[in-house]
């Protein structure tokens, strides 16, 4: 059994489901962010270290920050944090995401290796440097189309948002 | 280390794909040229803004007939291909764009939104249809998807004061995304398996007995499952009234023609050369093996054959309750889906002749249809319901009779385009023994008839109740009309040429790798 697996797979789907069932923005957040670390849990465990530091700094540091923000500035947290702290779902919740937590700070002391599935891996596999040959070579026309597609977006994006008139 | 030197032939590129290299540029052009124009005032600034784009349109489509038809190295990189199914479903939806970009320069000013973006991300929901169709790489294929869809949805939600608008273009959104979340696990199930996203190399890689396994048949659904949203066929169509009754109506002609092209054109790619034998008709010993992909068959059909009829069914049936006639034809525009995946369902070569007939035979007539109804609405919302038509036909007798003509050729009815296009389908769906299937789609288009010729009735027989007025005429849009009125009789009546022309076109299905 691949318990590494199991552990951080389970972990990201019951995060998932909190993350959509719960009526608060704040605990939704935090949902989100612990599915963020379960999927950069299981990307190390697949040998894709590089992925796995995307998927920590861009999502669970920019993305869910920027989400953060936008919360705070709509919710006035006076009133509420008084019950926050007193709820009993959200202790329990906390208990889990803090063992989790130790979890993978056991795991990082013991070392990477052991979490890695090894099963014939090309060599240098997850290398950043080989992910880059990749980019500019091989995919170099997808690389290229994605830049098309954020460019709609932005397009897209600024004309929906600015004001009427301009 | 690895050294980076780039093994990239331009010209090859150019070759390849070259209607999405203009387009792209061209964009990007647009974009400074209306920054350009900023001392103008909106008017004129549309009229330039919306040539330009009619004059790239043209050029495109000047490329593609005249360069990409009969390239003979039609592979770039493993990624785009230009082979003549591409070609032809690109030739119809750039067409598709550059009837809705004439009749846009006078929808745009009738109600009174003459912006720059509007043209710009019309060109790019050209370019990445054009994208989705010609890449035979499952991952290009989700990433032009995206850009196709987001241009698509801005536009939907173009008219900004509207919240029926607003409405549908984030339905469209949020259910578009689910979509193409569907696909994309798809894809990664599929390239879990194979290790390969190039819809040839997956051919080869299941051809050897993968093709039974669970997880295959799952990413494979999950796939169809993507397409079938785009395609709006029933029961992944719920979007679909809502978008098409919101979004401005030349937009609405447009998603109904080009999407839909675009949705069908990949659907039966990958269908077609990833999970069917047809690889093994181009004579390559290589591509032998994939005959055993028949084997698959039995899984999709049945699928394909239920959906069909329920798209049928249900388009027809609840187009008849409908008031609105943008909703009326939102509806008739899924039923006009299940009548084309009879196409898909025959799985032969007249089948995907149909097909490729009818996306082109429908493009004309309801991007025809949304252009006179934009007209009698004035302003958008003004005049959309069956009964502000009573008594248009004596009023406005141009725009009565083509609004006639462009319903009589989509409930089918001859000497039009519509009936040659749906005698086609049928024709390859009872050649291939859906002998029940068939009849029922005829009986559906029965139903069809009623609601497409009562709005003919309400035309002529009717007396008005409620001063209509209809919008100004704007010369372009005049222009657009006669192509598309002169092209729904001309198919209707001499349909041999396009039919050969298509079949030339299905036939490049099995020479891609």
């Amino acid at each position: 059994m691949d318990y590494y697996f199991l552990l951080f797979a389970i972990m990201a789907v019951g995060a998932g489901i909190f993350t959509i069932t719960v009526r608060d923005a704040l605990p939704s957040a935090l949902g989100l962010l612990t599915v963020f670390i379960a999927l950069a849990a299981l990307y190390l465990h697949l040998n894709a270290p590089l992925i796995a530091i995307f998927q920590v700094s861009i999502y669970a540091g920019a993305i869910l920050v920027l989400v953060v923000f936008v919360i705070m500035l709509l919710i006035t947290p006076d009133e509420e944090l008084e019950s926050r702290q007193k709820n009993i779902s959200y202790r329990t919740l906390g208990a889990i995401l803090g063992v989790y937590l130790s979890v993978l700070l056991v795991i990082g002391i013991k070392g990477i290796d052991q979490i890695i599935v090894q099963k014939g891996l090309p060599d240098g596999f997850g290398h950043p440097s080989l992910i880059g040959t990749l980019f500019f070579k091989k995919y170099i026309l997808h690389f290229e189309m994605a830049s098309v597609l954020l460019l709609v977006a932005l397009i897209a994006a600024i004309y929906l948002a600015k004001k009427k008139n301009i | 280390m690895n050294e980076i030197n780039l093994s990239f032939d331009f010209y090859h590129l150019w070759e390849v794909c070259g209607g999405q290299l203009i387009l792209i540029v061209a964009g990007l052009l647009l974009m400074i040229i209306d920054m350009l124009l900023l001392d103008k005032d909106a008017e004129t600034r549309g009229k330039y803004i919306g040539w330009l784009t009619v004059f790239i349109f043209v050029a495109t489509l000047g490329h593609m007939v005249y360069r990409q038809w009969d390239i003979h190295d039609i592979v770039f990189m493993g990624v785009f291909s230009a082979d003549k199914f591409s070609v032809f479903i690109s030739i119809v939806m750039v067409f598709s764009g550059f009837l809705a970009a004439l009749m846009s320069m006078g929808y745009l000013r009738n109600n009174a939104l003459m912006k720059g973006e509007y043209y710009i991300l019309l060109i790019y929901a050209v370019a990445g249809a054009i994208g989705l169709v010609q890449s035979v790489d499952l991952l290009m294929m989700f990433i032009t998807l995206e850009v196709m869809s987001l241009a698509v949805y801005a536009l939907a939600a173009f008219i900004k004061e509207s919240p029926f608008s607003q409405e549908g273009a984030l339905k469209y959104f949020l259910l578009g995304s689910f979509g193409s979340a569907f696909f994309l696990f798809g894809v990664a199930l599929i390239y879990g398996l194979t290790g390969s996203v190039n819809i040839t190399s997956i051919a080869l890689a299941i051809s050897g007995g993968l093709y039974q396994s669970l997880p295959l048949l799952v990413g494979f659904a999950m796939i169809l499952v993507g397409f079938f949203f785009k395609m709006a066929m029933v029961p992944f169509h719920m979007w679909t009234p809502d978008v098409y009754e919101g979004a401005p109506s030349v937009v609405t002609g447009f998603m109904a023609t080009a999407v839909k092209a675009a949705a069908f054109g990949v659907c039966i790619k990958v269908l077609y050369v990833s999970f069917g034998p047809i690889l093994a008709n181009s004579g390559q010993p290589d591509f032998a093996s994939t005959v055993s992909l028949s084997a698959l068959a039995p899984y999709w059909k049945p699928v394909v054959w239920w959906l069909a009829l329920l798209s049928m069914f249900f388009g027809n049936l609840i187009a008849v309750s409908q008031t609105n006639i943008k909703r009326m034809l939102a509806y008739s525009s899924i039923a006009h889906a299940g009548y084309m995946s009879l196409g898909i369902l025959a799985a032969n070569g007249d089948g995907r002749m149909g097909v490729l007939f009818y996306l082109f035979a429908y493009t004309l007539m309801n991007i025809g249809a949304f252009g006179v109804v934009y007209i009698i609405d004035g302003k958008e919302r003004t005049a959309q319901n069956l009964e502000d038509y009573r008594g248009l036909g004596y009023k406005y007798p141009a725009l009565g009779f083509l609004m006639g003509l462009f319903l009589v050729a989509m409930a089918g009815l001859p000497p039009t385009a519509g009936f040659v296009a749906k005698f086609y389908v049928f024709y390859a769906a009872i050649k291939e023994g859906y002998f029940l299937l068939a009849a029922l789609g005829i009986l559906t288009s029965v139903i069809g008839a009623y609601y497409y010729l009562r709005v003919i009735y309400m035309m002529y027989m009717k007396e008005e109740i409620k001063e209509v007025v209809r919008g100004p005429v704007a010369a372009p849009t005049v222009i657009a009309l006669v192509i598309t009125a002169l092209g729904v009789l001309y198919l209707g009546i001499l349909p041999e040429k396009l039919a050969n022309i298509a079949n030339v076109a299905q036939q490049g299905l099995s020479v891609i790798f």
